[in-house]
């Protein structure tokens, strides 16, 4: 039995100042430790566009996950560290690993290292890199490029010289994570013994993917399956969903070619993970969808519905409190950590609790 | 005394290479310690060298026992726990890397520290072998690093650094119009480069950047120096006034006299002299060793007569506190700081720090 485990999941593209949404970033995940939440989880966009090209939308958000989780770090003690996530294609392998490696170090093995096959042609023009358009290609590339990632944290030789990695990262290769959109991607994440992360951007359903990564996951390996959920809690449905009409009306326009037939508003917030009303209606809603039975960690997004901190923080207390313990979560005791601490909260009864898996 | 050549207060900073064998993680979390403690103590400022790699075994003339490769990552930590500290790059090797992804690293640390970065670039001379090893997506779209010619070397930093400031300004990156997000501003106003020449220090300032001098130079540093403060003028003819910013790596041992010092600190001496032999001012006693590698050492007034006596002395704008090579612990390194910014550094002509930062730019 899996102890399911919740995070906190931001993609911090709330609108404002990008220092203060970062800040507030900051507060809201060192509050989610001292609830107990397991994990905190950060998405990565580069760029922004203030003119030019319609239809070219880089709204902000976090280019550089490690350095954002350097200071997380620095406030926190032990909840677990993650990049939601680090496109390969647009990076340098050894460099991943030299972040990856030294963040790690400073926060006493706390990463959760997510990368992916990403990278949009737009973004790879502006960094200089020329993405090969045919797939098989690309994912070859995403490969070697992973096999590198995994070669250099494991300590061996760096592309074959006598030089190798810097700060040493024990058991960092075995907390890989990948990005996983179709049921392929699943089974190949299952097969090398990573986690997958689903649930935002999917081209199928996230069942689909999360099925496949738990029949192709080797005897004996433990299963890690973060599933991002969208939540925002309120006085009943209809509420929560007027006040999520916008978020939910740009987020389907953007990915309707793929997403599944939505028509009304109800229906479109569905087909994009999206789940409201009061704490109990929103763990109807969470237990009901499809890819929950598969999950070994939710991973809370707040963002939807609201542009305000108080309201933000708030949810991320509803999921601690009410939501998550009616998906069966209980929290962990932390770890007796050695100076850094300072979180004050009861603590619940270590039991494992379980979802399906 | 030599005579200062600017009008500039002195300031202080804390300068660290990190480059010590040992638990990684326990030398970053001691350092860590040190250098909020040198806040404490009003130090202005901080710089970590940065380090690719390592060659496990005996000899590390070449490669290093350990150190820090990821610079931001460390000071963003430090961001959370500091407040007024600036957090300098001293330096990140711009051949080895995309130039956009150090600014959108930069870009955040600034973010998240309310605009205490101090981003400290250098060309790395010794790169060649290691831009094999960074060749990758992220260092596509830039000329090839580790050509044979210095001049080629020194085209493609160039372009580099220009793509960095070009972010950092918020150009438009693409046919696109993609920007630098988060947006840094005044960050490219803070751009240092670390250099070893008379050539290197005439172009630093002539870009209008902070010059970052070593104390084992290929050439003396008030020789790079005063090529940067004229390097400085013309910067100025063209675009207008421009305080110079030039920080002096100062190597210390504090003991209850010279012999003391000399003493116990003659392993660190010795090891550090045998590695520069080759463009060291040559040496044959410890103490002319000592002098060689720009070490300072004995009572307080000793040292802040030696640092005095610099020929490069005049040109400094900040003195990057280094302590280490010769030390048994992190406390004696955080006493010898301490006594350095109690006793040393006001008869060097150091005021403290300013009153603090507005609370508003703190991260917490």
């Amino acid at each position: 039995m899996t102890r399911l485990r919740i995070a906190i999941h931001s993609d911090l593209r709330e609108r404002g100042e990008q220092a203060a949404v970062y800040r507030e970033t900051l507060d809201l995940f060192t509050r989610a430790e001292e609830l107990g939440f397991d994990g905190a989880w950060v998405r990565s966009y580069k760029f922004r566009r203030t003119s030019g090209t319609p239809g070219f939308s880089f709204p902000g958000g976090l280019p550089s996950p490690f350095p954002f989780l350097g200071a997380l770090a620095a406030r926190t003690s032990h909840i677990r560290l993650g990049t939601a996530v680090v496109p390969l294609p647009l990076e340098n392998a050894v460099r991943v690993a030299e972040d990856a490696a030294v963040l790690d170090a400073l926060s006493e093995g706390r990463l959760e290292l997510g990368v992916s096959n990403g990278g949009q042609p737009a973004i790879a023009a502006a960094l200089g890199i020329g993405l090969d358009p045919d797939p098989a290609a690309k994912k070859a590339g995403y490969l070697r490029s992973l096999g590198t990632l995994v070669s250099v944290l494991d300590g061996h030789p760096v592309n074959g010289t006598d030089q190798e990695l810097n700060p040493p990262a024990p058991g960092l290769s075995a907390r890989i994570w990948e990005s996983a959109l179709t049921r392929q991607t699943g089974q190949d994440s299952a097969v090398r013994g990573n986690g997958v992360l689903i649930g935002t951007t999917q081209t199928v359903p996230a069942e689909v993917t999360a099925a496949a990564y738990h029949a192709s996951l080797p005897d004996g390996a433990r299963p890690r399956v973060g599933l991002v959920v969208h939540v925002h809690p309120a006085a009943n449905r209809r509420a929560g969903l007027a006040a999520l009409e916008a978020d939910v009306e740009t987020v389907y326009a953007w990915g309707r070619d793929w997403l599944p037939a939505a028509r009304t508003l109800a229906e479109k917030a569905a087909a994009i993970n999206v789940h409201y009303g009061t704490p109990e209606q929103i763990a109807e809603s969470i237990r009901a969808f499809p890819a929950f039975p598969y999950t070994t960690e939710l991973q809370f997004s707040v963002a939807y519905g609201t542009t305000s901190y108080a309201r933000r923080l708030a949810a991320v207390e509803a999921v601690a409190a009410e939501i998550a313990p009616a998906l069966g979560w209980k929290p962990q005791p932390p770890p007796a950590a050695p100076g850094t601490g300072g979180t004050l909260r009861a603590v619940a009864a270590a039991t494992d609790g379980s979802s399906l898996s | 005394m030599t005579v200062r050549e600017h009008d500039e207060p002195l300031t202080l900073a804390a300068y660290a290479i990190l480059n010590e064998p040992g638990d990684q993680a326990r030398n970053y979390h001691d350092a860590l310690g040190l250098f909020a403690r040198a806040e404490r103590l009003g130090v202005e400022g901080l710089w970590v060298r940065q380090f690719h790699l390592r060659r496990p075994g005996p000899d590390t003339q070449s490669a290093p026992a350990g150190g820090l490769p990821s610079p931001f990552v460390f000071l963003a930590w430090l961001a959370a726990r500091t407040s007024r500290l600036r957090l300098g790059t001293g330096a990140v090797t711009l051949p080895l890397e995309s130039p956009l992804r150090v600014a959108e690293d930069a870009a955040v640390l600034d973010a998240l520290s309310g605009g205490r970065v101090e981003l400290g670039v250098a060309n790395g001379g010794s790169a060649p072998d290691l831009a094999e090893l960074f060749r990758g997506p992220a260092s596509a779209g830039r000329p090839a690093a580790g050509t044979d010619a210095a001049a080629d070397r020194r085209e493609a930093y160039q372009a580099g650094l220009t793509r960095l400031a070009d972010a950092l300004d918020g150009a438009r990156l693409s046919a696109a119009g993609a920007q630098l997000n988060p947006p840094s501003p005044g960050l490219a106003d803070r751009i240092w480069e670390a250099t070893l020449t008379d050539q290197s220090g005439y172009d630093t300032g002539a870009r209008g950047h902070g010059v970052l001098i070593g104390t084992t130079q290929t050439v003396p540093a008030e020789v790079t120096a005063r090529a940067y403060y004229r390097g400085l003028d013309r910067y100025r003819a063209e675009h207008g006034p421009r305080p110079p910013r030039v920080g002096l790596a100062t190597l210390i041992y504090p003991a209850k006299d010279r012999e003391t010092a000399l003493r116990e600190a003659r392993a660190g001496i010795e090891e550090k002299y045998e590695w520069g032999r080759s463009f060291l001012p040559p040496a044959t006693t410890l103490a002319e060793k000592a002098a060689s590698i720009g070490l300072h050492y004995g009572t307080a007034e000793q040292i802040a007569e030696s640092i005095r006596a610099q020929p490069w002395f005049g040109y400094a704008t900040q003195l990057m506190v280094q302590t280490e090579l010769f030390y048994a612990s992190y406390a004696h390194r955080a006493e010898a700081l301490e006594e350095f910014t109690r006793e040393v550094a006001p008869a060097l002509g150091w005021r403290g720090a300013p009153a603090a930062a507005s609370p508003a730019s703190e991260v917490r």
